[in-house]
């Protein structure tokens, strides 16, 4: 068990006289019951356990007065961590941790509100708590500025009117993500900051009674990100919406794309160089040869975490001269053997 | 493998492989740019790292040396606290002094996988806990005026919403 100790000094006749003489100190500086407040003629070590529980417990012995007695507790207490560390550390917690870290002192308010913090903004939690007040509140006092870089908007709060004021407060903007988002024809991403590079469509449905043509993406954005799709037809619609993207993404999918649609994304986008596909296991060797077929001009492909995926597709990536870049660890099914022999045959004819 | 000298804070010195120490990207600097030689005999002072935290900052750099070098579009990363391995997660059970102090020693030391690993540690501790039990967990002084905290609470009001 792990034991905390209680560095309370040893005191002899002398002191315990003068504590008795000096009983009314400053509160603040005692943390403990004031019944406590008495001699103390040994240390203790408190469990871990017992130091929780320290305003409930009946301690055994008298103590007398002790100040700062924290400090002595523990060492280093979090309060002595630099601010930015303590920004870095509450860059990990999620929104609602976030303002629940902000009531906690004075100082963590003060970090909590500093806009820096806020370079990635995630609402996909709050989507059941936070209510429209309350979110065009915070938008103004925290999220929006020219420090944000990455933003997940849930579907109940991507609307028209925040993405405007995304793009008019949001200049350094890289990545949007929408999640389970209808993508309507009144939702127009023009509006977005030109910084914008990547947009993230995670679960988002592609109506079949809308056609479309509207949806524009923003000036710059070049990287394009599917995420969390069940069905074969949303993925597909919404693939065919992109034209001249350097970067496609395809990521956790329960279905894949024919050689119909892979032909048609190919002409759409000549300029594509990045294709990253993760975690979909429909992706077969065929659906390989398919991309290795048609995208002539992909410089990069990352093909991890595929069960579908076999040793075999390795015959049709040597046929892509273009490849500089392949990654394809983590697929169970390949004989590491052969996927090692090719790497390095790779590597050589790259250099 | 070369090996170089560490002295800690305390005075004592630590013979350590070259590459192990380079994982200090304050080490590594010091070392090229200060053109200091491998086999010079005379040790390196860190003179803000005491000689038990130092031996476990070593530890992890022994087994994390082999790691590939951290991907560069963190940006794009999503923040995930889970992804620890099993090494980092028992190697950070450890008191909070230790692992305050841990932090202050890899941010010294520039060491961005463990400041990152033990920053995702404490972020842990904080996770889906109240303010009160925040303060109760890290002895943390609650120092608003009843007035501020009435605002602080009602502002935060709905994230306590389920």
């Amino acid at each position: 068990m792990e034991a905390f100790h209680l560095g309370l000094h040893t005191h002899n006749e002398e002191v315990q006289t003068e504590s008795q003489d000096t009983p009314d100190c400053d509160d603040a500086d005692f943390p403990f019951p004031k019944h406590w407040k008495k001699r103390m003629l040994q240390t203790y070590t408190l469990t871990q356990e017992e130091y929780r529980e320290i305003d409930t417990l009946e301690f055994p012995l008298d103590l007398t007065v002790v100040t700062h007695i924290v400090e002595e507790l523990i060492s280093v207490n979090i309060n002595q961590l630099p601010d930015d560390i303590l920004m870095q550390i509450f860059s990990h917690l999620d929104v609602r941790d976030r303002f629940r870290v902000a009531g906690v002192s004075r100082r963590f308010n003060n970090i909590i509100r500093d806009r820096f913090l806020w370079k990635t903004v995630d609402l996909r939690s709050c989507s059941g708590t936070l209510d429209g007040r309350t979110l065009h509140r915070l938008l103004t006092r925290y999220f929006l500025s020219g420090h944000l870089r990455v933003m997940y908007l849930p579907y109940r709060f991507a609307t028209m009117g925040v993405l405007k004021r995304i793009g008019k407060s949001c200049k350094r903007l890289k990545t949007l993500s929408l999640s389970r988002k209808q993508l309507r024809p009144n939702l127009n991403f023009v509006v977005l900051p030109e910084s914008l590079e990547r947009i993230i469509f995670d679960e988002c449905p592609f109506s079949s009674r809308y056609d479309y043509n509207h949806l524009e993406l923003a000036g710059n954005v070049r990287s394009v990100v599917f995420t969390n799709y069940q069905k074969c037809f949303d993925l597909r619609r919404g693939v065919l919406k992109l034209k001249n993207i350097r970067e496609l993404t395809i990521k956790n999918c329960h279905c894949f794309l024919g050689e119909g649609t892979l032909i048609d994304v190919s002409e759409n986008n000549p300029e594509l160089e990045t294709i990253s596909i993760c975690g979909v296991p429909d992706l077969s060797d065929s659906n390989v040869q398919a991309i290795c077929t048609h995208f002539k001009n992909v410089t990069r492909l990352i093909l991890r975490q595929n069960i579908g995926l076999t040793e075999v597709c390795l015959n049709s990536l040597k046929t892509m001269k273009t490849l500089k870049t392949i990654d394809i660890g983590d697929n169970p099914q390949f004989d590491t053997e052969t996927l090692e022999r090719f790497l390095v045959e790779h590597s050589k004819i790259n250099k | 493998m070369p090996n170089i000298k560490l002295q800690s804070s305390d005075g004592e010195v630590f013979d350590v492989d070259v590459d192990v120490a380079k994982q200090s990207i304050t080490i590594k600097t010091m070392l090229e740019d200060l053109g200091m030689d491998e086999d010079d005999d005379e040790a390196i002072p860190l003179p803000n790292v005491n000689s038990a935290i130092l031996g476990k900052v070593l530890e992890w750099c022994q087994f994390h040396k082999d790691d590939p070098p951290p991907p560069e579009d963190e940006e794009n990363r999503e923040k995930r606290t889970d992804d620890l391995c099993g090494f980092d997660i028992d190697f950070l059970k450890v008191d909070q002094g230790t692992l305050f102090e841990l932090i202050l020693a890899a941010n010294y030391l520039d060491i961005k996988g463990l400041l990152d690993a033990s920053c995702k540690t404490v972020a842990n501790m904080i996770k889906g806990k109240t303010p009160e039990e925040i303060r109760k967990t890290f002895n943390i002084k609650n120092d608003f005026t009843p007035a501020e905290e009435e605002q602080v609470r009602k502002e935060n009001s709905w994230c306590e919403e389920k």
